[in-house]
């Protein structure tokens, strides 16, 4: 019995050595020996500082200074046990009672590494799940505010979709679609759930780390089915207070112009479309005309586009004790845009962690707060800027002017008659229109362990998230021509406050014996959402000069509105894994969860995963190569949860009570229900299955894992479109109603050279996706979004419209094809009538028959590709991603080529004529009764690309003129280039836009163009 | 050792279990927003407010607030439209296609809305224990209100669901597709069912709907149901519900031809029934379509559509026929028929536009010879333009002359020469018109088939009534008269038999499994 406690002692010490938090254990028993001192350094002599020392199988240990030296309390014959991260592991015999110096190696494995998983750490060669481990340094050379956008390409199964709007949405999705809803994954920060990632810097971030199966991320049950993402920030270590100051600095621009017509061009097309519509030249396009403009000739792109700016500083320190370790940074993040306009965001952020250790308590806090701006561009309240602000600027006409003196508000505009040109100035509307989001969010979280006995430990985790928001909108009177006019101002001003108290207590308890080692935890989490707000507007025709609510003299202009909930989430969670002699690996996750969201029957999900590994290296009759460093074969099945996209009482029916209307000029109070609900809402679900093969190579300087993912998501709760004749606004069912599947193959591969003067370091990934919808629901209708259809058997969001065969060149060519409209004349798009009618003119093309799939949405691959190199003190990397085999429903090129009022591509030059019918543009004809500017393949375009994301030079000054300085301990500085290249056929500003992800996924409605940037970085430590 | 770590395990059983035992309690939360929808239609004043609702939609985008007048009108001969926005000048040419359903797809979306909230008054409001004669008033109303949402979509798009409950599961989700014969049958069984539980008006009603101006009362029913069987040739049946309005005896026409178009005279004598609009009452944010909210306008927006440039978008405007048949016939001191200048805005001397002479305001423009809307505007000095979007004019769904006209139509048609005489020269009185009774008695039905024709085009230039009238009156299909509309506007050159409907909603088919296109889309 003795010695098995023995074993299981040593066992218990033998982890904690490796493991960071527990290398302090013992530290306070000194034992009265010889001191033995010595210096620490690599194997050029440079001194390690901090690293850990131990004296092996005694509760003694240091970590040693500055200069690398270090005093320790030993006798000859002890073993001195050294520990520094990115170095192995080092053990030395102490021959005499003197000094000795310690050489450390370089790591090249990085199996020893502690992976954060959910409610605890697991070593990465004891892996079981899928688990992708960003190369932090690698993603954090993005200048991003948005830790999302950091991770595009960096790991396998991770798409990321951005857009260049300062402060804009990121999109990131892990191994697919899994919702109808909200499909970025559960981020976690130091253990805290949290919601809107971008809020914090992405300079305080220390280890990113993707769970993408159930079997890792069955632990967070009923928040992970659509993956999860946990970030650890720094943390201090028990040192002398160390700074460490990141700057970075550059300027931003689009990279690419759209070739647009100028004022005599336009006025050519717009007047051809008038003709062949019967109708007169509008007199602004008439050089008869005594309105005829001559001498505007507005290049909207170039007036519009400018250089933003971007800038990023982080300060921080840290350093502490073993009883109390701190860091702590305050960041700040600026960005304008690019267009011009007082757009930006800026955000100011501070982050601090203390981390300690006292006996068997350990314990920590943190507190991050954030303050953000953001400016929005232009979006006004009663006058749509058609296609979104960057279509408006490139359909802006040429004959209209930026500014105009004579109009209210200074912007120039056009005239109902003279142009008949509906044109937003997006210029006037961005000055003119003030619109911005603030954010305010606090982050608190403390915790507590307690080593009940040995091994046992109970954790109490509990944390506050707390989000006060205010948006802000106004414009004022204001005279841009036709349309946007607007004859009152209108104000709103919404403030609220978003509140997640969480609390979590967790037990969890190591056994070993003999080969076996048993870790189990078990734990209950309670959280609880609460979501307020309060709006106001006001909208009056007199003049605001104080634009604020005090100000308003007309109380009858003002209205209220405002909103409360509450959500809340019961959960009891579980996880049992077993490694047998470092060669099996089990693993069981257990969550039951219970949401407040669902009605009482439908109350509780229970989701379960479990995993498998074999670790072939560690089986001796296997007599493997030596070549072969790690070979391990992965097993996981699980399912997961989701209640994401469900708001908080969506299975209950309500009765509106602002269906109001008038008798005798007086207000009645109407009540009714106008919605349709669905009381039988339940979880959604996810079931994953896993197969993983991880392999290195010569002494793992070649890693390379292949894994293949199948993922069914059932019940996914959507809004299904209903008949619009069941009369509920709006025309959508929220229920359990589609089940998607997604597979794909991912692949990693590393190859590091890590000795010699020259060192590099290639990290390869690529993964494919194929996505099936199983179901939708109800009759299984198929649901459509912006030419594209989304049906059972096929992908969500597939490009669907019309085929094309050219265009008519003659009446007769008209009249033998299937009839397209009483208008249709030769130079009108030629539609592919299907089912065999194409050339039956009784047959009438309709939307109903004659749409067919034009192309996937979804990349058959995505990729990225890291190189990172070091010759002396330079540094250089770069960094390529990009996905290939998709198609894009261009819609700001459909946009351009509409023929009507409006600004066109230059390809519109190339309209049909009579004496030019070599063409496959239609003619223009204002009012396009053919319909040739309808969803079509004339819009379809590839969606592939390849882009040099990221490309970077830097330079470490030598530590010799360092220490000259008496302050610095690191300076690198560093030029960087992003979004350089961008191979692509893709007619739009970028192949890589933003939209809804979902059912009009393919759609570029306009995005905001990725930004190229330059920049100058500098990173110093002291 | 064995014994010890089995104290482990217990000690990590027992914390489970107490972790897992508690907390269910919090998992029962209630939305503190709304009430819910089955603790709802307990009162009296639960049934009123539920009827109150079922006219809400009547101000909505597709409906009243503007999209209803443009698919009314714009079709006719009268109107045209140049709007740069396809959703209206499609509307003109018949070139609405199925991949936009902008405007009209709003309109069958909307009355639907509609219908599902009579349907819930119909289904819940028997059950309550409530002041009888207030209950079959609201159930009146109801059955009013189901009938002019389905009249509208019937006359819209053909053959259409037709739902007469609230759907209690997502089974019910999936009415049928019913031919219009069957849409026209239920929309007469709906008013004939609104007509006894109705009253006259509401003055004399007592309980909590007294004194409301603007609810359907027994004659706006009667005036539906008869319009119901005129639209189906039914003239008999027509006619007699025509003639009991008239035995009402409490409208009559309003000595001011334009007191029918203004804010300042509205429910009046004239009125049968008209949708409430103001801009002084309810909310400032225009409620185009969505989940109502108490913070929306009850204004239209109808007059920014249809208003004169610089003043409104023009997307709606006469066309030059229109204008040109006003001047056919000289009033009685022989000026222009008063009406016109009740229903344009033109270049004519001393012409005032929004308060401002016309030649000041478009004396430097292409806009000088014009032709513009003035009924519904709000362009005789009340306001300074429509920009705001919000306009307070009530729109006039039925009037009383449309009961003469429509009266004196079903006369004609059954041979009754001399009694369609009066009726067609009381309506040209009231404007002023010289007396030709004697004349149109000697007319032949089709001579007086045309000078109705005539008569309606002035009597309601702009109140969306002159599609339906040549559609019912067969012209789409006549060939000499199809001609001259074509020749009037050249908006029917791509007039395509079938057009005379609108297309059913895309999502309508694609969601109401079996549901057909109407021909041609």
């Amino acid at each position: 019995m003795k010695k098995c406690k023995n074993e299981f002692r040593k066992g218990v010490r033998w982890f904690s050595l490796l493991s960071f938090i527990c290398i302090f254990l013992g530290t306070n028993f000194v034992y009265a020996q010889s001191q033995i001192k010595g210096k620490i350094t690599d194997k050029d002599g440079k001194p390690l500082s901090n690293a850990t020392i131990v004296v092996k199988g005694k509760p003694t240990a240091t970590t040693s200074k500055e200069d690398g030296s270090y005093t320790i309390s030993a006798k000859a014959g002890d073993v001195l046990f050294v520990s520094y991260i990115g170095f192995q592991n080092t053990e030395i015999k102490i021959n005499g009672t003197t000094g000795q110096n310690i050489q450390l190696i370089a790591k090249t494995s990085s199996l020893d590494d502690v992976v954060v998983v959910g409610y605890g750490t697991v070593k990465k060669k004891d892996l079981t799940g899928s688990v992708s481990i960003v190369n932090v340094g690698d993603a954090k050379k993005v200048a991003t505010y948005d830790v999302a956008k950091m991770l595009q390409g960096q790991a396998a199964g991770v798409s990321v979709q951005g857009s260049g709007e300062p402060g804009g949405y990121v999109a990131i999705k892990i191994r697919g679609i899994s919702t109808f809803g909200d499909n970025s994954p559960l981020f976690v920060i130091d253990g805290v759930p949290v919601s809107a990632p971008f809020d914090f810097a992405t300079d305080d971030i220390e280890s990113i780390q993707v769970l993408k199966d159930a079997s890792a991320a069955a632990i967070y049950g009923s928040r992970a089915a659509t993956g999860v993402i946990i970030i650890t920030t720094k943390k201090g270590k028990s040192s002398v207070p160390k700074i460490t100051i990141s700057s970075y600095a550059g300027v931003q621009n689009v990279p690419k112009k759209i070739p647009l017509l100028d004022r005599v061009q336009y006025q050519t097309v717009v007047s051809a479309a008038e003709t062949n519509a019967g109708l007169s030249i509008a007199p602004a396009n008439d050089p008869t005309s005594p309105y005829y403009v001559s001498t505007i000739n507005t290049d909207w792109q170039k007036s519009a586009l400018k250089t933003g700016l971007i800038q990023n500083h982080n300060v921080g320190v840290s350093g502490g004790t073993e009883a109390l370790a701190y860091n702590l940074s305050v960041g700040y993040f600026d960005q304008t845009g690019y267009q011009a306009g007082p757009q930006k965001y800026d955000r100011y952020t501070l982050n601090s962690n203390i981390t300690g250790k006292k006996g068997i308590l350990s314990y920590g806090a943190k507190l991050a707060y954030t303050e953000s701006h953001k400016g929005n561009y232009a979006a006004t309240n009663g006058h749509a800027v058609f296609g979104g602000t960057v279509t408006s600027m490139l359909t802006a006409i040429p004959t209209m002017p930026i500014y105009d003196n004579t109009k209210l508000g200074g912007y120039g505009g056009t005239d109902q008659s003279i142009n008949r040109a509906i044109s937003a100035n997006v210029i006037g509307i961005n000055n003119l229109v003030t619109d911005y989001s603030n954010r305010n969010r606090v982050l608190a979280n403390v915790w507590a362990e307690l080593e009940i006995v040995k091994n046992l430990k109970y954790k109490i985790n509990l944390s506050y998230d707390r989000t006060d928001y205010m948006n802000y909108h106004y414009e004022p009177k204001f005279d841009m021509g036709y349309y946007y006019i607007n004859s009152q101002y209108y104000m709103y001003q919404q403030y609220g406050v978003s509140k997640t108290g969480l609390i979590e207590n967790t037990l969890s308890y190591a056994l070993k014996y003999k080969k076996h080692s048993l870790d189990m935890l078990a734990g209950l989490t309670y959280q609880k959402d609460d979501n307020q707000w309060m709006a106001a507007t006001s909208q009056d025709t007199t003049t605001l000069v104080n634009t604020v609510f005090s100000a308003i003299a007309n109380q009858g202009a003002n209205t209220v509105s405002g909103q409360a909930g509450t959500a809340t989430l019961y959960s009891t969670l579980g996880r049992i894994n077993y490694n047998y002699d470092g060669r099996f690996l089990l693993t069981a996750n257990f969550r039951r969860d219970g949401s407040s969201k669902f009605a009482p029957v439908n109350r509780y999900g229970n989701f379960m995963g479990f995993a498998g590994a074999w670790n072939l290296t560690n089986e001796k009759f296997l007599h493997l190569p030596s070549q072969i460093t790690n070979l391990k074969l992965r097993l996981g099945y699980g399912t997961l949860g989701n209640q994401s996209s469900l708001g908080y009482y969506s299975w209950q029916s309500y009765i509106n009570n602002g269906t109001n209307y008038l008798f005798n000029n007086s207000l009645a109070v109407g009540a009714s229900t106008v919605s349709v609900t669905d009381p039988s809402l339940k979880w959604e679900s996810t079931t994953t299955k896993n197969a993983a093969l991880d392999l290195g190579l010569f002494n793992d300087k070649i890693n390379l894992t292949a894994e293949y993912f199948e993922r069914v998501s059932s019940d996914i709760i959507t809004a299904i479109p209903i008949p619009l004749s069941v009369g509920s606004f709006p025309a959508t069912l929220t229920t359990n109603a589609a089940s998607v599947k997604n597979n794909g193959f991912e692949a990693t591969i590393g190859y590091k050279k890590t000795d010699g003067k020259f060192k590099f370091n290639i990290n390869a990934n690529a993964y494919t996706l194929h996505n099936t919808v199983l179901k939708l629901g109800g009759t299984n209708n198929p649901i459509y979004g912006s030419g594209s259809k989304t049906e059972v058997g096929k992908e969500v969001g597939q490009l669907y419209g019309y085929q094309t065969e050219g265009l008519f060149q003659s009446v007769a060519d008209v009249n033998k094809h299937a009839f397209q409209s009483a208008l249709t004349a030769p130079g009108d798009v030629r539609f592919k009538a299907q089912n065999g009618k194409d050339n039956d003119p009784t047959y009438t093309i309709t939307d109903g028959n004659d749409r067919v799939y034009l192309g996937s949405a979804i990349p058959k691959v995505y990729f990225g590709l890291n190189f990172d190199a070091n010759y002396g003190n330079f540094d250089f990397s770069v960094f390529f991603q990009g996905n290939a085999g998709s198609k894009v429903f261009n819609a700001v090129y459909q946009s351009l080529m509409t023929g009507q009022y409006g600004n066109q591509h230059t390809d519109e030059l190339n309209y049909w004529r009579a004496s030019h019918t070599n063409t496959n543009v239609p003619r223009p004809m204002i009012g396009d009764p053919n319909g040739n500017n309808r969803f079509s393949d004339l819009f379809v375009e590839s969606g592939t690309y390849v882009k040099l994301q990221n490309a970077q030079i830097g330079y470490t000054i030598p530590e010799k003129q360092l220490i000259k300085t008496h302050l610095f301990t690191r300076i690198r500085v560093y030029l960087s280039g992003q979004n350089l290249i961008t191979i692509a056929k893709y007619k739009g500003y970028d192949p890589d836009f933003i939209s809804d992800g979902l059912f009009s996924r393919g759609l570029d409605y306009g995005s905001f163009p990725n930004a190229r940037t330059f920049m100058f970085g500098i990173q110093a430590g002291l | 050792m064995k014994n010890k770590n089995f104290k482990y395990y217990l000690t990590l059983l027992s914390f489970s279990g107490v972790l897992l035992g508690s907390c269910n309690k919090d998992l029962v939360q209630n939305n503190p927003n709304a009430q819910t929808s089955s603790s709802y239609w307990q009162t009296g004043g639960d049934a009123l407010q539920g009827i109150n609702a079922a006219y809400a939609v009547l101000t909505l985008d597709g409906t009243y607030m503007r999209f209803s007048p443009v698919l009314e009108n714009v079709r006719g001969d009268d109107i045209i439209s140049h709007s740069p926005w396809t959703a209206i000048s499609n509307v003109d040419i018949f070139a609405l296609g199925t991949s936009d359903a902008s405007g009209y797809g709003w309109a069958y979306d909307e009355y639907y809305e509609g219908i599902y909230r009579c349907n819930q008054v119909l289904d819940n409001v028997p059950k309550i224990t409530m002041d009888a004669g207030l209950k079959n008033r609201i159930l009146g109303q109801a059955y009013f209100l189901r009938g002019l949402y389905l009249f509208h979509l019937v006359n819209f798009f053909g053959n259409v669901p037709l739902p007469l409950h609230a759907p209690a599961n997502t089974s019910d989700f999936f009415v049928k597709q019913s031919t219009a014969a069957a849409g026209w049958a239920q929309i007469e069984s709906d008013f004939k069912a609104a007509i006894p539980l109705l009253p006259v008006a509401y003055s004399t009603t007592g309980g909590s709907d007294a004194n409301d101006l603007g609810r359907a009362t027994q004659g706006a029913a009667m005036g539906y149901l008869g319009k119901a069987y005129l639209f189906n040739k039914d003239f008999t049946n027509a006619s007699a519900q025509f003639k009991n309005v008239i035995n009402l005896g409490i409208y009559g026409l309003m000595p001011n031809y334009k007191d029918n178009f203004t804010e300042a005279k509205e429910n009046n004598q004239e009125s049968l029934f008209e949708v409430q609009f103001s801009t002084t009452v309810g909310g400032t944010v225009l409620g185009w379509q969505g989940i109502p909210n108490s913070t929306w306008a009850e204004a239209s927006a109808r007059a920014i559509t249809f208003g004169a440039p610089d003043f409104g978008w023009t997307d709606v405007q006469p066309s030059v026929s229109g204008f040109n048949e006003f001047f056919l016939e000289k009033a009685k001191d022989s000026s222009v028929d008063p009406r016109l200048d009740a229903t344009m805005f033109y270049n004519k001397p001393g012409e005032t536009i929004y308060g401002q002479l016309w030649a000041n305001v478009y004396g430097n423009t292409p806009y000088i010879n014009g032709i513009y809307n003035r009924k519904y505007e709000n362009g005789d000095g009340n306001k300074a333009n429509e920009f705001d979007w919000k306009s307070g004019i009530n729109e006039r769904l039925m009037r009383y002359s449309d009961i003469l006209l429509m009266y004196a139509e079903c006369q004609n048609e059954l041979g009754n020469s001399a009694e369609c005489a009066k009726y067609v020269q009381m309506v040209r009185t009231r404007a002023n018109i010289p007396d030709k009774t004697v004349l149109f008695t000697s007319f032949t039905q089709a001579q007086m088939r045309d000078q109705i024709a005539h008569e309606r085009l002035l009597e309601f230039c702009l109140e969306g009534h002159r599609f339906d009238d040549i559609r019912r009156w067969g012209w789409l299909s006549d060939p000499t008269k199809l001609a001259m509309l074509k020749q009037r506007d050249a908006g029917f050159n791509s007039y395509i038999p079938g057009k005379e409907l609108y297309p059913i909603p895309q999502s309508e088919i694609d969601n109401n499994p079996g549901t057909k296109q109407n021909p041609t889309y």
